[in-house]
């Protein structure tokens, strides 16, 4: 059972309904028997009311307009300013940057090189394979059956020489 | 009427932190009542009230790509409010009230008219009285109408403290208005 100056630290919270319900049950039954704690909590509805009955005046109807227009203007600064951050930062030379950039071009380079280097090579073998056949070469097929001895055989031999075979 | 009006303000965050200020603008429209009525409680100034207002959707703009929606939004913003006001009460002292608007004197409700701003005054003039964060505490509460918790959570300490300074809020309110209302 709560006493009366137990029961008056928990009024104000019985009135804002924040105690938990085994308190509420305790005031409660308190109430039912002491008039001055019933008298106590009687003030406490007086002054909430009074408190209640203040009126604050309305807000000034421009408020919600500036408060946007300000919102607006303060987007637009951000922007701009971001713009500049942005075009900073572009202009600004990183020592670092330059070295990926370096590299970035000696791995090109290097990777190139290696790709027409191999592909020249390619052309090569191709083109030796080709010159390797005087007959291919000169397009001479036709006088391959010659006889020996005939002028058809004395020319291909001379093709042949003259590419060094 | 727009699809953002069925919105929640969670929502409208989100939408705000990928830069639509239609969702911002959709913030303002629903929350500046409520900011209002806070921060011209707390500091009893036309001028300042409206500063911190601006100053506090200001804030959620910015804060807006950093909002995780772990509360939810109106604790959010009540936390923003709160900072700012405890902010100003610490930087201005003392508090300098507003003159509240004129009344006309005649009239049948000229009487009426004259003890309700009589009335106003003085709870004004009470809650001046009263340190910043039990005046926080007491405006969340009674016009708010927020739990501890969410006082709480605006104010950074604990429910209990709230309890507390709830508590000390009354006994001074009461005390102050008792020269002009029996308590």
């Amino acid at each position: 059972m709560f006493g009366c100056s137990r029961v008056r630290r928990q009024l104000g919270a019985y009135l804002d309904g924040e105690l938990s319900p085994k308190n509420r049950a305790v005031v409660e039954r308190h109430l039912v028997h002491c008039q001055p704690c019933r008298i106590a909590l009687e003030s406490l509805h007086r002054l909430e009311r009074t408190l209640q009955s203040a009126e604050v005046p309305p807000a000034p109807p421009s408020l919600a307009w500036q408060i946007m227009a300000k919102a607006r203007e303060r987007q637009n600064t951000e922007a701009e300013r971001n713009v500049i951050r942005l075009g900073h930062r572009l202009a600004t030379p990183r020592p670092w940057a330059f070295k990926v950039a370096a590299a970035a071009v000696l791995v090109f380079g290097l990777a190139a090189g290696s790709y027409m280097g191999r592909s020249v090579s390619q052309t090569v073998t191709a083109q030796t394979a080709v010159q390797a056949d005087p007959l291919a070469v000169y397009n001479l097929d036709y006088l391959a059956d010659a006889p020996k001895g005939s002028l058809a055989d004395s020319y291909l031999a001379l093709a042949s020489s003259d590419r060094g075979y | 009427m727009s699809d953002q009006e069925h919105t929640s303000s969670e929502q409208l965050m989100r939408a705000l932190a990928s830069g639509d200020l239609a969702a911002f603008d959709q913030l303002v429209l629903r929350h500046q009542k409520p900011a209002w009525a806070i921060a011209y409680r707390f500091l009893g100034d036309r001028h300042e009230a409206e500063d911190v207002v601006q100053d506090a959707f200001l804030r959620l703009l910015a804060a807006a790509s950093r909002y995780q929606p772990t509360c939810s939004f109106k604790t959010y913003f009540h936390q923003i409010i709160s900072r700012l006001c405890l902010d100003r009460a610490k930087k201005k002292l003392p508090r300098c009230l507003d003159a509240m608007p004129d009344v006309s004197d005649s009239g049948p409700d000229a009487l009426g008219e004259m003890e309700k701003r009589q009335d106003a005054e003085a709870v004004r003039a009470a809650l001046a009285a009263l340190p910043p964060q039990q005046r926080l505490a007491v405006v969340l509460r009674y016009y708010e109408g927020l739990s501890y918790q969410d006082i709480a959570s605006a104010l950074e300490i604990t429910p209990k403290a709230v309890e507390r300074l709830l508590a000390r809020g009354r006994d001074h309110l009461q005390a102050t208005l008792k020269t002009w209302k029996d308590f």
